[in-house]
């Protein structure tokens, strides 16, 4: 068994770091030896440096880079989108909720609204926002009406997401001035009734129940489940209060419905 | 949300700092800067997905070089070969797309690095185009990437023999191309390396020497 049989192989094993010393030493006395091996592994050398110089390729530009990280962005909210999905099956049987929907037609039922005076906290807000209670006007063109009631507050347009405005009742949260505010909408192919509690004016840490979340819209709200129902709240810059709910869409849907509903800008 | 967060930084300390090296694999395994970008983000959405499933303790570049690979095995190949059967008569507007590919490629570099980086990177593109896929990729995980043969094998789920056979003809192959190329254009003078039909073989050798010692060593 030569050295000079297997030069090849060694040779490039040598030169590529694969040989283990004892080998090594074993080819470096034969080459100090061997000139034919010894142009081998030059030869080698030579074709390998001028590989590698050849390779160099450009680095990564700016533009890749930022074009990476939105797309790691879109995976950590595509992620969070997935996780919320998990929670809402734990939360809200599917089948069920279709059909408790379609059986609570308006805020039907009794329903007195409670005002708690003055200890404000967020809770009480909840609890008038989940409750069922009838609409005090009805109609599209009840509008006006509601627009003078809130004079000095832009409403939340829910328009752009296929939406019927269907009424509303005046309401007293906690010392304000609120009021309820209902829609038909479609959203993402899911019909359903939208419940929005507009509370002008809030006190600091009112309406801050839940996780917070900034949405892609660069719009931060809360979310949490209360009595079976995924309730969404936004403050906007105002300082005035919006809580939804929608019991037929899944908590993302509504969570991304919010995102899109035309509000006052973020603080 | 927290833990999405340290996910993300632990991500970019490991994997990101890798982003030259793998755009670097990229460009010379699709040879061309639009699909290197597309193929590198493929590959790091993957990694980052199944970073989970990386083992801490493990080289990072080589695991996401695999990825690279394999990304670039399974799909990259196949929608170049479609795309080829399909835009078989515009060969001419790709000649065009090269170019302002290249382009956008060597922005952030200086006018005489773009230059550089031009003329030259055109050969080195072209001598790759002439290699098997196996021998590039053997050849750019060994030369351009640093990574040991046994890396190499577990990447192109080969044995370590013939990733030294495969790296051993294409860098034949290479050197030679990129001489020819050289050479057409007088940088340098023409001396053509005689390919080997050898077999090469760590294994094989030490396996042969071992055998050869145990008989009692007779040398010839």
């Amino acid at each position: 068994m030569s050295l000079c049989e297997s030069i090849d192989t060694l040779a490039m094993a040598y030169l590529d770091d694969e040989l283990a010393s004892e080998e090594r030493r074993e080819l470096e006395t034969h080459l100090t030896e061997c000139t034919a091996c010894r142009g081998e592994v030059e030869t080698a050398r030579g074709d390998q440096s001028l590989i590698q110089s050849s390779l160099a390729a450009p680095r990564a530009t700016d533009t890749m880079r930022m074009r990476l990280a939105r797309s790691f962005d879109e995976a950590d909210r595509e992620a969070a989108r997935a996780e919320r999905r998990r929670m809402s099956s734990w939360l809200l049987p599917g089948s069920a909720i279709a059909a408790a929907a379609a059986a609570i037609a308006v805020f039907v039922g009794a329903g007195k609204v409670q005002t708690t005076p003055v200890a404000a906290h967020t809770g009480s807000i909840t609890q008038v926002a989940v409750q069922q209670m009838p609409l005090e006007i009805e109609g599209p063109s009840t509008e006006p009406g509601l627009q003078q009631y809130f004079a000095t507050m832009e409403l939340p347009n829910v328009a752009q997401a296929g939406s019927r405005f269907v009424g509303w009742r005046k309401l007293s949260v906690d010392g304000h001035k609120s009021a309820m505010l209902a829609y038909d909408i479609t959203f993402e192919g899911r019909p359903a009734r939208l419940r929005v509690l507009v509370v002008p004016e809030l006190r600091d840490g009112e309406m801050t129940e839940g996780d917070e979340e900034q949405l892609e819209s660069g719009r931060w709200i809360h979310h949490y489940e209360s009595q079976g129902h995924m309730i969404v709240t936004y403050i906007d810059a105002k300082h005035n209060g919006y809580m939804f709910i929608a019991d037929e869409l899944p908590p993302s849907a509504l969570i991304d419905l919010v995102g899109r509903t035309s509000l006052v800008g973020p603080q | 949300m927290q833990a999405t967060k340290q996910k993300r930084s632990e991500f970019e300390r490991q994997a990101l700092v890798h982003l030259d090296s793998l755009y670097g694999a990229a460009y010379r395994l699709t040879r061309n800067a639009r699909d290197a970008e597309d193929l590198v983000q493929d590959s790091l959405l993957r990694a980052y997905r199944f970073w989970d499933s990386f083992q801490q303790d493990s080289n990072c570049k080589a695991w996401l070089l695999r990825i690279v690979t394999n990304t670039f095995i399974n799909e990259y190949q196949r929608k170049k070969r479609s795309r080829e059967v399909l835009d078989a008569a515009s060969a001419e507007q790709e000649a065009t797309d090269g170019v302002l590919v290249h382009a956008s490629a060597n922005d952030k570099q200086s006018p005489a690095q773009a230059m550089l980086a031009h003329s030259v990177s055109d050969d080195v593109q072209r001598a790759l185009e002439q290699l098997p896929d196996d021998f590039r990729t053997a050849v750019i995980l060994c030369d351009m990437q640093g990574l040991s043969y046994k890396e190499i094998a577990e990447i192109m789920q080969c044995p370590v023999g013939t990733v030294m056979s495969r790296l051993f003809r294409g860098r034949k192959l290479l050197a030679q191309a990129l001489r020819e190329f050289a050479v057409a254009e007088g940088y340098v003078k023409e001396s053509k390396p005689e390919p080997s039909a050898k077999t090469i073989d760590l294994e094989k050798y030490r396996a042969a020497k071992a055998a050869s010692s145990r008989t009692g060593g007779n040398r010839e």
